[in-house]
């Protein structure tokens, strides 16, 4: 009887754990996911408005427009999207595009054509829009400043000519051979609906965002997250989830907790947890392509501006700028900040693999020749060169720390740079400051005797006019007459090779004068849950990273 | 009584109006928005463009054309705020600051109420019963929380919660708001402080009371324990608690900027630290209007009670 009662509690325990076992078993079995939840950190933006906003706040937008031309999430290569060809004429003032046919805006909006383009392109120059390309295109449609929205208006009406409904050709007030970039999805030149302007303007702007992009806008909870569900049999991809929705977490640590919880199944991880991600079964993508370049630079270059400039300051004499390069182990910060996750950067911002694709032949190979021998680490010859320069006693200058979105780690970086200058006999003074007050100063030209750091997407023509320029530019890092005059002619001459060749030239210039401290390429990571998620591909060259969201593969 | 109130509220009007000019002249002391919300390759043209659009071309105070004295900064902000509208945010284009603070404002409300909940629930009895009880075992365990409470950095205990209820055991969510099992973490991270610092003045206040002659007095009388320490001390030991509970509250509202971010709660605290971040003028001066009339508001309220509590108050 005992024997019976035994073999009886036996068999209910067996059965009990079973129990158990299944449970969890069937649990834990995931079922494919219908909403992929993307956790990022806040962006500078949170509105609808295409227009009213830089390009990283495109980000939450992109699912639900396309543009122009596409970029391929493989290659990084430009690739026919809203336009099927492009061609630019001999004279560089003009490109004629053939559009696609067929596509349909959202919410029955109509068929994208022709006037969708020129509207495009009125929205991106109104007055009011502060969108990072708004500068350009008002420049390459003559809108000048005085200029109303009606003149501009007029002024966009007469510099896109609509051919028919599917071809348009735009002219520009100046040479504009690299337009290609400027319509592709690197930028922001977003389609939207002419016909949803008529009939409500940017009150319905406001509400909504429609284009024509694989996902439709459901919607926008400002700080908390936006929402969008699939187009169903979309003309260029149907994406797999039904619903996509990107959550905004401030905290690097929390978007951690959410991605390991599976409450999100994408997230951008902070460098110094992917250790911790990956530890915890999470994987993290690489982007296909380099994503941003990270560059220290001297304030006071102000050669093209006699006025401005500081001529008895240390950083005016190449030596010095030389020692301060060599005194970096530029190594040691990658692998011990960056995770050894760098490319090495020759002069900043020219790429060896992506400004070719528009310049044929601007890398200098001499610039990865010569590198080590002119800016490899070298504390002696540091300290040589500053010696030569009369400096050997070495001098104070300021070193500005602040953090910037997608490279947090400036702050290690800023201090190591500064262990390693002194090391070479060099007095910096490290000031923690506000981004913006940094930006205020280089501005102005007004950041003499300094150093800071910048991050940026790669573009050498787009860094030159940006950094390089001695009047109606923005950081004005380093200007000097003989880059002017290249830029000068960089604004007239058509042909791709000669331009590319210009570029050469100030590349050159810039690399053995040593005018910054360039220091790494680096790509954009995604933290992924591989429990849903079996394949993410994307680029990285685009401002905001996580796109191409339509092809996203899900875990069985 | 009434001319108490009308005084406290008059004043309170002042208050108000003070705040409105500090904030007005502190939001742009720290720069200009436009070198946040600008995209770096905005060149001076665009600056000056916008700044134009935006009204931030104009002076401050003093006009440029005394033929027109109310084309300032200032004019147009207060002539606006009278009337509620604050202006359109700067950087969640499309909305107005008002709009955007009103939106958040549930969120908080909801997390801070919760908390203030959990604070009052734990820290009365706690406080009270750590005081009848004295030096005992109970006494003991309410002075650790206490100390756990108030050196236990918010931030610290938070993400320890997140990962140990929501990563490891899974019970709960990480972050954001949705239902009831979305508030549990942050309203317990929010209200962990406040439970141990009113349960430490609950117990002092009470200690100081349970020694008063009329205790003493309504014990020899014969009064049930029970009826001497929840009625007749804890009304006369409520005074200081009642003055920290306001600050607790109005802190609870304005102070959980931390929890929120940790938490991705989107309420006021956030969008404050994101407006001051973009400098995002309109939004920031909304803010700490609303911010300081909810400060305001609960002072006059305590002040009140206060007058209802103890009549010497009232009938000074």
């Amino acid at each position: 009887m005992q024997t019976w009662g035994k073999l009886a509690v036996r068999w209910g325990i067996l059965g009990v754990v079973g129990l158990i076992i299944t449970v969890l078993w069937t649990s834990l079995a995931q079922a494919k996911i219908q909403r992929l939840k993307i956790a990022v950190a806040p962006l500078g933006w949170d509105t609808n408005i295409t227009w009213l906003q830089s390009r990283s706040g495109m980000l939450d937008k992109r699912p639900a427009l396309e543009y122009l031309i596409g970029i391929d999430r493989q290659t990084g290569a430009y690739v026919p999207q809203l336009a099927e060809t492009w061609e630019m004429a001999p004279d560089g003032r003009s490109w004629k595009l053939t559009l696609r046919k067929g596509v349909m805006f959202h919410e029955n909006w109509g068929v994208f054509s022709a006037k969708d383009v020129r509207h495009a392109i009125f929205l991106i120059t109104q007055p009011e829009s502060v969108q990072t390309d708004a500068g350009l295109w008002r420049t390459l449609m003559g809108i000048k400043k005085t200029d109303s929205i009606e003149e501009g208006a007029k002024k966009v009406e007469q510099h896109v000519e609509i051919v028919d409904d599917h071809t348009v050709i735009i002219h520009t007030e100046l040479v504009a051979p690299e337009l290609v970039d400027t319509l592709s999805a690197k930028n922001d030149l977003v389609m939207e609906s002419k016909a949803r302007w008529d009939a409500g303007g940017k009150e319905l702007y406001v509400q909504k965002v429609v284009g024509t992009g694989p996902f439709e806008f459901v919607e926008r909870k400002v700080g908390a997250h936006v929402l969008y569900k699939r187009v169903a049999n979309h003309w260029r991809q149907t994406p797999e989830v039904e619903e996509l929705e990107f959550r905004w977490v401030p905290e690097g640590v929390t978007r951690l907790a959410t991605l390991i919880a599976g409450e999100v199944h994408i997230a951008d991880v902070d460098r110094a947890l992917q250790q911790d991600a990956v530890a915890k079964g999470m994987q993290i993508v690489p982007s296909t392509q380099t994503a941003f370049a990270h560059e220290w630079l001297f304030g006071g270059m102000y050669f093209a501006t006699p006025d401005k400039l500081k001529a008895k300051a240390p950083f005016m004499d190449k030596r010095v700028r030389q020692a301060m390069n060599m005194a970096i182990n530029r190594q040691a910060v990658a692998d011990a900040i960056l995770g050894g996750k760098t490319q090495p950067m020759r002069v900043t911002r020219f790429h060896p693999q992506e400004d070719p694709a528009l310049w044929p032949e601007i890398y200098n190979p001499d610039w990865d020749r010569q590198y080590e021998a002119l800016y490899g680490y070298n504390p002696d010859k540091a300290k040589a060169l500053l010696q030569e320069a009369g400096y050997g006693a070495g001098f104070e200058f300021t070193l500005y720390l602040y953090t910037l979105p997608g490279l947090p780690e400036i702050l290690d970086i800023g201090q190591a740079l500064a262990l390693d200058w002194e090391a070479v006999g060099l007095s910096p003074k490290l000031v923690e400051i506000e981004f913006t007050r940094v930006r205020e100063q280089y501005r102005t030209k007004s950041i003499h005797g300094s150093v800071w750091a910048l991050r940026g997407s790669p573009n050498a023509l787009n860094l030159l006019r940006i950094f390089n320029k001695a009047a109606d530019s923005v950081v004005y890092a380093y200007e000097h007459p003989y880059i002017e005059e290249r830029l000068a002619q960089l604004g007239t001459v058509v042909d791709m090779k000669e331009r590319a060749r210009l570029l050469r030239e100030i590349g050159d210039h810039k690399f053995f004068e040593f005018a910054d401290m360039p220091m790494f390429w680096l790509h954009a990571e995604a933290g992924v849950n591989p429990k849903f998620i079996a394949e993410y591909t994307f680029p990285g060259s685009i401002t905001g990273f996580f796109t191409h969201l339509e092809y996203v593969k899900l875990t069985p | 009584m009434q001319r108490y109130i009308v005084v406290r509220f008059l004043q309170s009007i002042l208050a108000l109006w003070v705040m409105s000019l500090i904030v007005f002249c502190l939001a742009r002391v720290t720069g200009n928005p436009l070198d946040v919300l600008l995209p770096m390759e905005a060149g001076p043209e665009e600056y000056e463009r916008i700044a134009k659009h935006w009204g931030l071309d104009k002076p401050w105070f003093i006009p440029q054309d005394w033929s027109q004295p109310f084309d300032t900064q200032y004019a147009t902000f207060m002539g606006k705020a009278l009337r509620g509208d604050f202006g359109n945010s700067l950087k969640w284009q499309g909305y107005t600051a008002m709009n955007l603070v009103l939106q958040r404002l549930p969120a908080t409300l909801e997390l801070a109420g919760i908390a203030l909940a959990i604070s009052v629930v734990l820290a009365l009895p706690i406080g009270v019963l750590s005081a009848a009880l004295k030096d005992t075992a109970f006494d003991n365990g309410g002075k650790l929380i206490a100390l756990l409470g108030q050196s236990l950095p918010s931030f610290w205990l938070a993400i320890m919660l997140m990962w140990i209820f929501a990563v490891i055991l899974g019970w709960l969510p990480t972050s954001g708001r949705g239902g009831l099992t979305h508030m549990i973490l942050p309203a317990i991270s929010l209200g962990w402080f406040q439970v141990a610092a009113l349960m430490r003045l609950v117990r002092s206040a009470m200690l100081d009371v349970l020694d008063s002659e009329f205790v003493k007095l309504a014990r020899v009388k014969g009064l049930a324990e029970w009826k001497v320490v929840w009625k007749h001390c804890l009304r006369n030991a409520a005074i200081a608690p009642l003055t920290y509970f306001s600050i607790t509250a109005g802190v609870l509202l304005t102070g959980s900027v931390v929890i929120e971010s940790v938490f991705a709660w989107p309420g006021t605290g956030l969008l404050a630290v994101d407006a001051v971040r973009a400098r995002d003028f309109q939004v920031v001066q909304a803010i700490v209007i609303v911010f300081a009339a909810v400060f305001i508001l609960t002072n006059l309220l305590v002040d009140i009670l206060y007058a209802y509590l103890d009549p010497r108050i009232r009938y000074q």
